[in-house]
């Protein structure tokens, strides 16, 4: 189990440097890369088989860990936060980073995944970032859809993100509550907490929204 | 470590099919499980992205289980990529770029709610600004019939309408008649083959048009 996944990937055990704006995320990095194979190193001994690992709490601040040589070295990067802003990540594109990684999806089995695409050249984005990126970016001249105080305050609920990721399909009430195994009645009322949560006026209006957040 | 994600894999071409299943399986962490089974992850193989491609992702996404989709195409260009994953791909493959361990790794990292795009394309997409995309410089693709962009008049409506403005609105304000709003947007939703103004609306963002 241990080590097996890395070594179906590269023949080498890859080593990871890691580098975390807080003690705990750092050991807690340390742990998973043990139990997916990868093997902690203290030293930045320029090999590209040693991947730097940089960790904070936003995507920029994971930037701002790394190692000052390590963007110009050869070392691959894989940055690890729990938030993923389009600035932040526009920034780390343009700085060459190709991997990053939400550190509360972080299982042995995918961090090892993660830090392998990084050696590799592979793209790996959270989803969320890339539709942000994607479709969040406002129009010249047109104001973004204001956050309602409630929802900067109150995430939605797992139910209220299903529906509006439906909804963002195409899909309408009575499709939706037979994906979500709920009645019709239930999604209606979904959606018209939701509208007032989000203060939309209609659903094209919330999906907007959803997807221009990230929380689609 | 957990279960084995269940992918499963469909391809026009027989012997692809064969090829990516076998490479799937050498991988412990991925277990190929028949079409008609349940899968968390579909892997498409396709030789480029055209309207049939696009009809297979909308009929992998529309099975009860909506399965994250992976595309292994021969060729992909940018704006392509991004039509695809409007219509709900999320890991994007050049297939002579990736070898088979790729290909798991790609599996493993959409059934772990991330996103993979041929790496040279990730910079091309947001460096140029996906709203840079214009319908004129969308490239070769031929895609969908009357090209894959968006006029003025259509942006303008679809903007409107992710406002969360209705058609007489919408008309004031663009000095329309209604019905000519309601033509644009039947318009588009024809085009890219969408069902309701929401559906457009995510499409259109998604895919960097609006």
């Amino acid at each position: 189990m241990t080590g097996a996944l890395a070594g179906v990937y590269t023949r080498e055990p890859l080593r990871a440097y890691v580098n975390a704006t807080n003690i705990e995320a750092r050991i807690e990095l340390l742990t998973l890369l043990r139990r997916g194979g990868i093997v902690p190193t203290a030293e930045l001994d320029g090999s590209a088989d040693t991947v730097v690992v940089a960790a904070g709490s936003t995507v920029d601040e994971a930037m701002d860990a790394c190692p000052e040589a390590c963007l110009s070295s050869r070392h691959p990067l894989l940055l690890v936060a729990d938030s993923f802003p389009p600035t932040g990540v526009m920034r780390a594109v343009k700085a060459g980073v190709r991997a990053m990684f939400w550190f509360s999806r972080a299982t042995p089995e995918q961090l090892a995944a993660a830090v392998q695409a990084a050696h590799l050249g592979e793209c790996r984005i959270p989803q969320e970032a890339m539709v942000r990126l994607l479709g969040g970016v406002v129009v010249p001249g047109k104001p973004a859809p204001r956050p309602a105080s409630a929802a900067v305050t109150m995430p939605l609920t797992p139910r209220q993100t299903a529906v509006l990721e439906l909804m963002a399909e195409g899909h309408g009430n009575a499709a939706i509550a037979h994906t979500l195994l709920c009645s019709e009645h239930t999604v209606k009322n979904v959606i018209y907490d939701m509208a007032a949560r989000l203060q939309v006026r209609n659903r094209a209006q919330a999906v907007a929204y959803a997807v221009t957040e990230g929380l689609i | 470590m957990g279960e084995p994600v269940r992918v499963s894999v469909i391809a026009l071409d027989p012997i692809l099919e064969a090829g990516a299943t076998s490479a799937l399986n050498d991988c412990p962490d991925v277990a190929v499980v028949p079409p008609q089974d349940p899968a968390a992850v579909s892997v498409m193989i396709v030789d480029k992205m055209v309207d049939q491609a696009f009809d297979m992702l909308r009929a992998l996404r529309d099975q009860p289980r909506r399965p994250e989709v992976v595309i292994a195409a021969a060729d992909l260009a940018p704006a392509e990529a991004l039509h695809a994953i409007a219509a709900g791909a999320r890991g994007l493959l050049r297939r002579r770029e990736t070898g088979t361990a790729g290909l798991a790794r790609a599996v493993l990292a959409v059934a772990g709610g991330d996103c993979t795009v041929p790496p040279d394309m990730l910079a091309q997409l947001f460096e140029r600004g996906p709203r840079s995309l214009k319908a004129r410089d969308l490239g070769p693709w031929s895609g969908f019939s009357t090209g894959s962009g968006l006029s003025d008049r259509e942006r303008a409506v679809l903007a409107l309408i992710a406002d969360g403005r209705e058609t007489d609105e919408i008309a004031r304000e663009l000095c329309y008649s209604p019905r000519t709003v309601v033509g644009v947007v039947h318009d588009i939703t024809h085009r890219f083959r969408l069902r309701n103004r929401a559906h457009a609306v995510a499409y259109a963002m998604r895919a960097g048009l609006l």
